[in-house]
């Protein structure tokens, strides 16, 4: 379990872009690409602003319907399985909190009708690996690139 | 007018001569145009290309904010004539005499072609990769059959397929995932094939790299979102403006392209260019 542990979106190398259903994030440096409705975007959200898990499991409760115990079981096994891809990584505690990151998790609207917790699905998709991960014109380092052959 | 060769270049006027000088030197059999659209501000990019004819076609930015590769390339392509275009960086050198025959008569309908496209150093040497084993024989290579990208540094499409898919998405403001999300535009977009050639080889010259890594990023963040609303319906991949109408090619609207020269170049002669200055 990670109850106080916060976690934090494993930038710069995973970016993630929130969409109004949907949470898409890009491991940049596998060219991996993943997508999260449901409860899945709602945790990613939560981790990215800083959310322990307790925090988390609040917030679902709020917004969906099930057992507080299922959702916290559920909410650290996805994140089990965001620390196996690398997208979340553990906050160092004696580092300074970034402004951003306020472990606030939106409230939500109270007049949407709640709806029934699933176990939040991480959907992996590789085709376009070899696009993401293709950047050529810039890796370039420092001392310069290509360097010509002896 | 069987082809256009299109091109925006931004202050790389050196690697610009020698890449128009590698074009001119071909004698295809069929007319061809070659449209620079110049991005940059550097005064000795428009005295290159008056060594050759071209038209030559300088964007004007009127907040002087960096460039818009996206912007500055659907400029030469709105101004092409030709059937089939090619589509190439300012950086990249045609190696054989036949090149541009070749990216026109192996286009076939319904794909777009690819050319085998190598690094080289300033002197147009191979390079192999910094983490090769020094021995030479690991090239650097972009594009190829065996490293099958989707980027125009070197390659050649259908006008038609050009304009049907509103050519470069404008809404990248700068260098860096333009021309990955232009390669889903024509494959997942318009279902055309990529062929790859290595009978066709550019060689791509060295040059300093783009160090705006917030611009970089932002260019990411925008490639994501195009992907991401694409695959799920909400979007399509296709450029920001849409496809353009097929009709007579529009005079750009970013100012009058200048007209270098004989544009077209007859069948079988292209022009002998003045010698370039050193």
């Amino acid at each position: 379990m990670h109850n106080q542990t916060r976690f934090k979106i494993n930038s710069p190398a995973v970016m993630l872009e929130k969409f109004d259903d949907e949470v898409v994030m890009v491991n940049l440096a596998s060219g991996t690409y993943y997508s999260l409705g449901k409860s899945g975007a709602v945790i990613c959200t939560a981790i990215a602003s800083g959310a322990t898990t307790t925090t988390i499991t609040d917030a679902l409760s709020r917004q969906f319907q099930g057992s507080p115990e299922a959702m916290e079981q559920a909410v650290s096994g996805f994140i089990d399985e965001l620390l196996r891809e690398q997208i979340v990584v553990p906050v160092d505690p004696s580092a300074p909190e970034e402004p951003e990151a306020n472990g606030s998790v939106p409230a939500g609207d109270s007049q949407v009708v709640r709806r029934i917790f699933e176990v939040p699905v991480l959907e992996k998709y590789t085709d376009m690996q070899e696009l993401f991960l293709l950047d050529p014109v810039h890796e370039v380092g420092d001392s310069g690139w290509p360097q010509r052959k002896a | 007018m069987k082809c256009s060769i299109c091109l925006a270049t931004y202050n790389k006027p050196g690697h610009l001569a020698r890449v128009l000088e590698s074009i001119f030197r071909q004698h295809p059999p069929f007319a061809f145009e070659v449209i620079v659209s110049d991005d940059g501000g550097d005064p000795e990019t428009p005295r290159v290309c008056r060594q050759y004819p071209v038209v030559y076609h300088s964007m004007q930015r009127v907040d002087g904010r960096y460039r818009n590769p996206a912007r500055a390339r659907n400029a030469s392509y709105r101004l092409a004539r030709g059937e089939v275009v090619i589509c190439q960086s300012d950086d990249v050198v045609h190696t054989r005499p036949d090149t541009i025959e070749r990216l026109v008569g192996d286009l076939e309908p319904g794909a777009f072609l690819i050319a085998t496209v190598i690094n080289t150093d300033e002197d147009g040497q191979p390079c192999c990769a910094p983490d090769g084993d020094g021995c030479g024989d690991k090239l650097t290579v972009y594009t190829s059959p065996a490293q099958p990208r989707p980027l125009f540094f070197l390659g050649s499409l259908w006008r038609s397929d050009l304009y049907a898919a509103g050519g470069n998405d404008e809404e990248f403001e700068g260098p860096c995932r333009e021309d990955v999300w232009f390669g889903l535009c024509l494959t997942k977009g318009l279902g055309l094939a990529p062929r790859y050639s290595d009978r066709i080889v550019g060689h791509h010259l060295r040059h300093p790299h783009c160090t705006d890594h917030a611009a970089i990023q932002e260019s990411q963040r925008l490639f994501i979102r195009k992907v991401a609303n694409a695959r799920t319906g909400r979007g399509l991949y296709q450029a920001s403006g849409g496809p353009w109408p097929w009709n007579e090619p529009e005079t750009a609207t970013t100012g009058t392209p200048e007209t270098i020269g004989h544009p077209a170049i007859p069948a079988g002669g292209s022009q002998t260019p003045r010698s370039v200055p050193q």
